[in-house]
């Protein structure tokens, strides 16, 4: 039946048949075993191979591995735990294969449902995956309060409201913010403009350090953010999840919902899921921080079906958000800002709570379309196709002089259209991956307050990774490649300045990773890989005055595409009880693009401002990563976490022998956290207190000229957090409660763009509550 | 049952997330003040302007500025203007700082002592405004003006120039001869 398909059929089968020259019994079984009630891992299951007569005890996770197993071979593996009923299931394995078993817990007649998949290797690229309570308790605000807990992860802000997420030093152009599998496009070049994803339509957040530009194009020089929805229900019914949040800061609250369905008897689920958020005016220690309310209303849908060898996604989501902007930020020249710099407490700011949101504020919509199929073409090849489809709607409404202007200054429209098309591979004589392309189309509308030009770009990649693994070889290797191609037609209409010219950038990007395996808890990871992205629009053609840094900020036409060759070394260990990671990393770009001061004044009509002009050098980022959780007694255990990272510019000195080092300017300061964590050890119980500090250094390494003030002392932070879960019947209420910035601590952040004009909020506590039924 | 009616709550929400999101827009430029104008009229029929222009907006080629001449011992009315250039025909934005005289406030800072500055001009509410202002020069010589526009300063304060934002902040140069 292949040969209906393309000549290439053929080949790939003539491939396949090649590799079944001898039968392999290097093939391992692994998975986890959960109570099909509540989910939860079973320890000491027992799964037996009845062929082999091996078998193997879950561990405390759940998890089995039997390695060893012979491809091409029946085999019947039996699942025992003293609280269940057995299950008896035969497999026929192709290669590595996962194979989760979910146990009903009575004696009741129920189906046994087997989630059979292909092993997913762990990626050799350091990655952290978001624990289930910092995204809990994070899902209510915004995508960077649920991160930034990670070592090697702190925010770039704007005000407490605007928030970007730094990986290794590193934001906007350089990080990809990947959700349900579409990289998100947005006007991302603007520090002052936040992620437009929610983060309650995520079941599992990571953070993926380093170049990602294979798997992520253009752009994912310093890593990734990876939402996955939670997976659509497997059995046939209706479930879902009702959350609420209150805060005290801000007086906020948030309500979310999800409903999931799947059709009995056919192969169709579909999730509906909802977002309402409204805050008002945060408090800072000695005074409110006027103008500082948000709102926000997103929705989303997704749906699957599946049949016979088809397997169809559908996807929509839509964000809408309103995000006041603090008043006393807003200057309108450098005696304003020196005014601001000198002023004990914010200029001009309305000091008491209120929740309406005035000039200057943001208004922001982005909508997503995303349509995969894949086509299962033969037991170890399928057809991956995705179509996605964004609209992003970025408004700003500055302060105006004419009451009656409700005109936004700043209107930018985006539409992007990607469509990929992959070809992917189960594991084949261990060696599991695929080979893709991409096309992009993407087109830019400046509808007012011409800070960049408008764009059309068109765009094409083709990629290849492929992975290796043999169990139980302690060995796992990745190789990939990829070539990107971007063309801009670059155009301004009714400006005051006029740009048009066509721009073309194209480069590679690979990825290289060796991961050895000391034993089953110990790890050792190598990992190099190179990306780039080209210069962006503002970085080649932006004018004008940057009021909030008070700066004039001009691009620079002749810009090359930056490129950055990111090598890290990570040392794990995942124990039963605890976690030790310890990462270092080495950062090297090439034509790092950056606003460089510059020794002269541009005079305009609201007076000189201190010039700065894009430039590009070469760039160093060094750094280390560690994180551990440690056991101390009865079910009270540790955390530590330090993120440091030192970074300059390389550029040859005066005298043109030698080079010259300069500090990076906004380069997150060294953070430690330490924290006490008690956890319920009873059965099926998720109930937790944690006590955390984060310790945040004065940065001492700042440009040596440029910087407007010096960058603010250190400060150290508590925060508080319990949860308790209760089961109602089948269904579970979780109770959440959290106290942040615990001693009501007077600080402020060297990357907040808002630390000239005033404090970081105060003290705020907050309950959530997540009810989760069906 | 009230798992499926609670579905259906939900599914107008999506609707009106969807639908709500396109609008048309008109496209104009955002205010921007590319031109000042000081207007002086006097004794001996004198009737001039000087201008401070910077018509291709902040940063590109640099702003042109008039110096402002004016005849020793003499007494002369000034009346303040605003433009925009940018736009055909150009926007006088003088009469939107008039109709809310309240919320502005111009301020005049001669460097030398070439010229006195005083003003009876007033806002809606009877505070300063300083739209028209009466220039009284001395012996010859030279020096500068600065001229700014203040919008929302408190008009009380000690010096209202170091509250509320800069509309314009411009520096003209000025000659007695």
């Amino acid at each position: 039946m292949f040969s209906r398909y393309w000549p290439l059929t053929g080949l790939l089968l003539a491939l396949h048949g090649s590799f079944l020259v001898a039968q392999d019994c290097h093939v391992a079984l692994q998975g986890h075993v959960y109570d099909a009630d509540t989910h939860e891992p079973l320890a000491f299951a027992t799964v037996f191979v009845v062929e082999t007569s091996r078998g193997v005890t879950t561990d405390e996770k759940g998890y089995y591995i039997i390695p060893n197993l012979c491809e091409q071979t029946a085999y019947t593996v039996e699942v025992r735990h003293v609280e269940c009923e057995h299950q008896t299931q035969i497999v026929r394995l192709q290669e590595h294969t996962t194979l989760d078993i979910l146990l009903p817990h009575t004696a009741a007649l129920e189906e046994v449902v087997i989630l059979e998949k292909a092993l997913q290797l762990k990626a050799a690229q350091a990655q952290t995956e978001v624990s289930r309570a910092d995204l809990d308790a994070g899902q209510g605000t915004h995508l960077g309060e649920t991160i930034q807990k990670l070592p090697g992860v702190a925010l770039l802000q704007t005000g407490a409201t605007i928030a970007k997420p730094v990986i290794q030093g590193l934001h906007s152009n350089r990080v990809a913010i990947v959700s349900n599998n579409v990289v998100l496009e947005g006007q991302q070049w603007g520090a002052e403009h936040g992620p437009e994803v929610d983060p309650f339509t995520a079941g599992k957040v990571t953070v993926v350090k380093g170049a990602a530009g294979l798997r992520y194009g253009v752009g994912a020089i310093a890593g990734a953010v990876v939402l996955e929805p939670a997976p659509l229900r497997e059995t046939a019914g209706m479930g879902g999840w009702v959350a609420s949040g209150l805060n005290t800061n801000g007086r906020g609250g948030v309500v979310a919902g999800a409903a999931d369905w799947r059709l009995p008897g056919r192969n169709l689920a579909f999730r509906l899921q909802g977002t309402v958020k409204r805050s008002g005016n945060l408090r800072a220690p000695d005074y409110w921080l006027g103008n500082t309310g948000a709102a926000e209303l997103n929705g989303s849908l997704l749906s699957e079906w599946k049949s016979g060898r088809w397997q169809h996604q559908f996807a929509l989501t839509s964000f809408n958000q309103r995000l006041g902007v603090l008043r006393a930020a807003h200057v309108g020249n450098l005696s304003d800002l020196a005014a601001a710099l000198a002023a004990d407490t914010p200029r001009n700011n309305e000091n008491r709570f209120d929740y309406a949101i005035n000039r200057p504020y943001q208004q922001v919509r982005h909508q997503t379309l995303r349509y995969n199929a894949v086509y299962r073409l033969h037991e170890k090849w399928k057809l991956n196709a995705q179509y996605a489809f964004q609209y992003n709607h970025r408004q700003e409404y500055d302060i105006v002089r004419s009451a009656t202007n409700d005109r936004p200054q700043i209107s930018f429209q985006l539409w992007t259209n990607t469509l990929n098309l992959a070809l992917e591979h189960f594991a084949i004589r261990h060696w599991q991956g695929g080979v893709g392309v991409q096309g992009i189309h993407q087109l830019n509308y400046v509808g007012r307050g011409g800070f960049i030009p408008d764009y059309n770009t068109l765009g094409a990649a083709v990629w290849v990774l492929e992975r290796w693994r043999r169990l139980p070889d302690p060995w796992e290797f990745e190789l990939g490649l990829r070539y990107d191609f971007r063309r801009s037609q670059v155009t301004t209409r009714g400006n005051l300045f006029d740009v048009d010219t066509t721009v073309h950038f194209g480069n590679i990007s690979g990825s290289a990773g060796a991961i050895y395996h000391l034993n089953k808890a110990w790890s050792v990871t190598l990992h190099s890989g190179y990306a780039w992205r080209p210069p962006q629009v503002n970085e080649l053609f932006a004018r004008g005055v940057h009021f909030a840094a008070g700066t004039y900020e001009e691009g620079r036409a002749g810009l090359q595409s930056e490129k950055a060759w990111n090598s890290n070394l990570t040392l794990d260990w995942n124990g039963v009880r605890g976690q030790f990671s310890l990462s270092g990393y080495v950062n090297r770009i090439a034509g790092f693009i950056y606003l460089e001061p510059q020794d002269y004044a541009v005079l305009t009509v609201r007076g000189a401002f201190p010039a700065y002009l894009y430039n590009q050098r070469n760039a160093v980022l060094r750094g280390l990563d560690a994180s551990a959780s440690l056991p101390l007694l009865a079910g009270l255990s540790l955390e530590v976490r330090a993120a440091l990272l030192r970074a300059h510019t390389l550029a040859p000195d005066s005298i043109g022998e030698g080079v010259h080092r300069e500090w990076l300017p906004l380069i997150p300061a060294d953070r430690y956290q330490a924290g006490l964590q008690w956890t319920s050890r009873r059965k099926g119980s998720n109930s937790y207190v944690r006590l955390l500090s984060t310790t945040v250094l004065q940065q001492q390494r700042v440009p040596s000229f440029g910087l407007l003030a010096p960058p603010p002392p250190a400060y150290i932070l508590f925060s508080f957090d319990a949860a308790h879960t209760f089961r109602i019947g089948k269904n579970t209420l979780e109770a959440g409660l959290h106290i942040r910035n615990l001693g009501n601590a007077r600080y402020r952040d060297y990357l907040n763009f808002f630390r000239f004009f005033a404090d970081e909020p105060g003290a705020n506590a907050g309950i959530r509550l997540k009810y989760t039924f069906g | 049952m009230q798992k499926q009616l609670a579905f259906f709550l939900l599914l107008p929400v999506f609707a009106a997330i969807t639908f709500s999101a396109c609008k048309k827009e008109d496209k104009t430029e955002q205010e921007l003040i590319t031109t000042i104008e000081l207007h002086f009229t006097g004794q001996n029929n004198f009737n001039q302007k000087f201008y401070w222009k910077d018509l291709d907006g902040d940063g590109g080629a640099a702003p042109s500025i008039d110096t402002i001449v004016l005849a020793p011992n003499a007494v002369l009315n000034c009346f303040a203007h605003v433009y925009d250039e940018s736009k055909n025909p150009k926007v006088d934005i003088t009469e939107e700082i008039e109709a809310e005289s309240a919320e502005h406030l111009f301020i005049y800072d001669p460097t030398t002592n070439v010229v006195a500055i005083t003003s009876n001009s007033v806002d809606s509410n009877g505070n300063a405004f300083r739209i028209s202002t009466e220039w009284t020069t001395t012996a010859a010589g030279t020096g500068s003006v600065r001229v700014r526009l203040m919008h929302e300063s408190d008009k009380s304060a000690a010096d209202p120039g170091a509250t509320g934002e800069t509309d314009f902040d411009v520096t003209f140069p000025v000659v007695v001869r």
